[in-house]
C-alpha cells in the first residue's frame, strides 16, 4: 500500500488535516481530519513509501504504548479509511 | 465588520504583527465571505494560518465554544481554498513562462502585466488569487497579429480590441490577453496619448527586466506604478474596483524606489490622474497604513472616503455592489446622478464621457419642458417626441 502523490498533511487550527495539493484540492473537494496519532502514522507511511498494515503497526508499537493486537486493529481500520476516501492505494500486482 | 476585515488583512500581509480582534463565529463567516467578495481568500488565509490555536473552535468542544471561535469547518474550507489558489498560481506561472518563451522565440520582447507579476511582490506569491494572464508583446498590432496567426494561437487575430487579442483557451482554462499596447490606457484621449508614450519610454523599446525565477519578465516598477494607477482609475470609472487591486498597489509602492515614485509624482498632472492618485493614497493609508514617505501625492480624504465606500461595497471588479434600484423613478434618478457626479468628482479628466452624457441628459430634460407641459407629465425621464 502507499499514500497517493498529491496529498499533504497540514495543521489547521491545531487540527491535523490531509488535503489534496494545489488545484486537485478543488477536484478532491474534501479534507480528512486526523488525530495526533493518525497524523503520526500518515507521516510514517509517507516515510516508508510502500507500507503494510503490519509495518505501520510495528512502528506504532515502538512510538506509542500500545499492544500489538490493538495497533494492528487500529492501523487496519485507519488504512481502510484512507483507501476508501482515496488518499492511499493498494500496490499494483504485476504477474 | 469592515474594521475586523481590514485588521485581518493587515495581519495577513505582515503589516500588523498581531490580530487583536476577537470575532464571533458569525463574524468569522462574514470575514470569509468578504474575503471571497474581494478575491482575497488566499491572502487572508495567510493570517488565519498564523492565528494562535485558542482562536479556533476546540475539536472536543462539541459546539460549546462555537460562538466565540473560528469554526473548524470554516477554517478547513478556508485552507482548502488557499490550497486551490496556490495551485492556480503555479499553473499560471508556468503558463506565463511558456508564453514568454514562445513569443520570444518569434523575436518579440514580452512583459507580464499586473497579475502574476504583482503576485511576486507578495510575502507569499502563491496566496494572491489569480485572474487571467495579461502579456505585453512588443512589435505593434500588425506584427503581433501576424505571429498569432502563424502560431494559430488567437481566437480571431483580425478582430481585436483597441489594445489586445484573446488567445484560444487551452485545456487548462486560463484566459490570456495578448496586449500590443502597454496599457488599456486612460479614457481621456489626450492624457491617454501621453500615458502610452510615457509607458513605452519606460519599457525602453519593448523589453522588461531580466527573466524572473518563474521564467517570465516583469515590467520596471515605474512602469507598473503608472500603468496600474491608470488601470485602477479606469476600473472605478467603468466597472468597479476591489481591494485586491489596492493590495497590489500597496506592494508596488512598498517595493518601488524613491526615484520610481518621484517619476510618477512628476507626471500625475499631465496624465490627468492626480485626483485619483490622491484618493488612492488616502485609501492605502486608511486600510493598509501606507507610510507617508511611500506616497506619490498628498492623500485626499474626501475622495478617498468615497472610493473606500465603493471598494467595500463593490468587492472584486465591483461585482457585488449596490445595483440600480428597480422600483421608483426618483430613486433611479437619484442613484444615477449620484453615481455620475461621484465619478466626475473622483477624476474629472477621466470622466469626459460621463460629463458629456450628463450634459446631454440635462439638456434634453430642459429642452423637452414644453413637451412635458403639453403632455401634462412631470417626468424625470426624457420623453419621446
Amino acid at each position: 500500500m502507499r499514500i497517493k502523490t498529491g496529498f499533504t498533511l497540514r495543521r489547521v487550527g491545531g487540527q491535523y488535516t490531509v488535503m489534496a495539493q494545489g488545484t486537485a484540492a478543488a477536484r478532491f473537494g474534501r479534507v480528512l481530519q486526523l488525530s495526533e496519532s493518525a497524523a503520526w502514522l500518515w507521516q510514517e507511511a509517507q516515510q516508508q513509501g510502500d507500507f503494510t498494515v503490519e509495518s505501520l503497526a510495528e512502528a506504532l508499537c515502538q512510538e506509542y504504548d500500545i499492544t500489538p493486537e490493538n495497533a494492528l486493529a487500529d492501523v487496519a481500520e485507519l488504512t481502510a479509511q484512507w483507501l476508501q476516501v482515496g488518499v492511499a492505494q493498494e500496490d499494483c500486482m504485476i504477474n | 465588520m469592515d474594521n475586523h476585515f481590514l485588521a485581518l488583512l493587515r495581519f495577513s500581509l505582515g503589516i500588523d504583527r498581531e490580530f487583536n480582534s476577537r470575532p464571533t463565529a458569525g463574524e468569522w463567516a462574514q470575514l470569509y465571505e468578504q474575503s471571497l467578495r474581494q478575491s482575497l481568500v488566499g491572502v487572508t488565509y495567510e493570517g488565519v494560518s498564523r492565528l494562535p490555536e485558542d482562536c479556533f473552535e476546540p475539536a472536543a468542544s462539541g459546539g460549546a465554544d462555537a460562538q466565540t471561535h473560528l469554526p473548524q469547518l470554516l477554517a478547513l474550507q478556508w485552507a482548502n481554498d488557499a490550497e486551490v489558489i496556490a495551485g492556480l498560481n503555479d499553473l499560471q506561472n508556468r503558463k506565463a513562462a511558456r508564453l514568454t518563451a514562445r513569443f520570444e522565440e518569434q523575436g518579440h520582447r514580452t512583459v507580464i502585466l499586473k497579475g502574476q507579476a504583482n503576485a511576486l511582490l507578495y510575502p507569499n506569491p502563491l496566496s494572491r488569487q489569480p485572474g487571467d494572464i495579461d502579456i505585453y508583446v512588443d512589435g505593434g498590432r500588425e506584427r503581433v497579429a501576424a505571429t498569432l496567426r502563424r502560431l494559430g494561437m488567437a481566437e480571431d487575430p483580425d478582430s481585436h480590441s483597441e489594445h489586445h487579442f484573446h488567445l484560444i483557451p487551452d485545456a487548462d482554462g486560463i484566459e490570456v490577453e495578448v496586449h500590443y499596447k502597454p496599457s488599456s490606457g486612460n479614457l481621456n484621449a489626450i492624457t491617454n496619448q501621453r500615458l502610452q508614450a510615457y509607458l513605452m519610454q519606460l519599457l525602453g523599446g519593448g523589453g522588461g527586466t531580466a527573466l524572473c525565477d518563474a521564467g517570465f519578465r516583469v515590467p520596471p516598477l515605474a512602469f507598473a506604478l503608472a500603468m496600474q494607477l491608470s488601470h485602477i482609475c479606469r476600473h472605478v470609472m467603468e466597472w468597479g474596483l476591489g481591494l485586491r487591486q489596492i493590495v497590489d498597489y500597496y506592494f508596488l509602492l512598498r517595493t518601488s524606489t524613491d526615484d520610481d515614485r518621484r517619476q510618477l509624482a512628476a507626471r500625475l498632472k499631465e496624465l490627468g490622474l492626480r485626483p485619483a492618485a490622491a484618493a488612492l493614497m488616502w485609501v492605502l493609508a486608511e486600510t493598509l497604513h501606507l507610510p507617508k514617505e511611500l506616497m506619490v501625492t498628498a492623500p485626499d480624504r474626501w475622495r478617498g472616503r468615497w472610493l473606500l465606500g465603493r471598494l467595500l461595497d463593490g468587492g472584486n471588479f465591483g461585482w457585488y455592489g449596490t445595483r440600480i434600484p428597480s422600483h421608483g423613478a426618483w430613486r433611479r434618478f437619484a442613484f444615477g446622478r449620484r453615481q455620475a457626479f461621484g465619478l466626475i468628482w473622483f477624476c474629472p479628466k477621466e470622466a469626459q464621457k460621463i460629463k458629456r452624457e450628463e450634459l446631454q441628459y440635462w439638456r434634453t430634460l430642459f429642452v423637452t419642458i414644453p413637451l412635458r407641459i403639453k403632455q401634462r407629465k412631470l417626468s424625470i425621464s426624457v420623453p419621446k417626441k
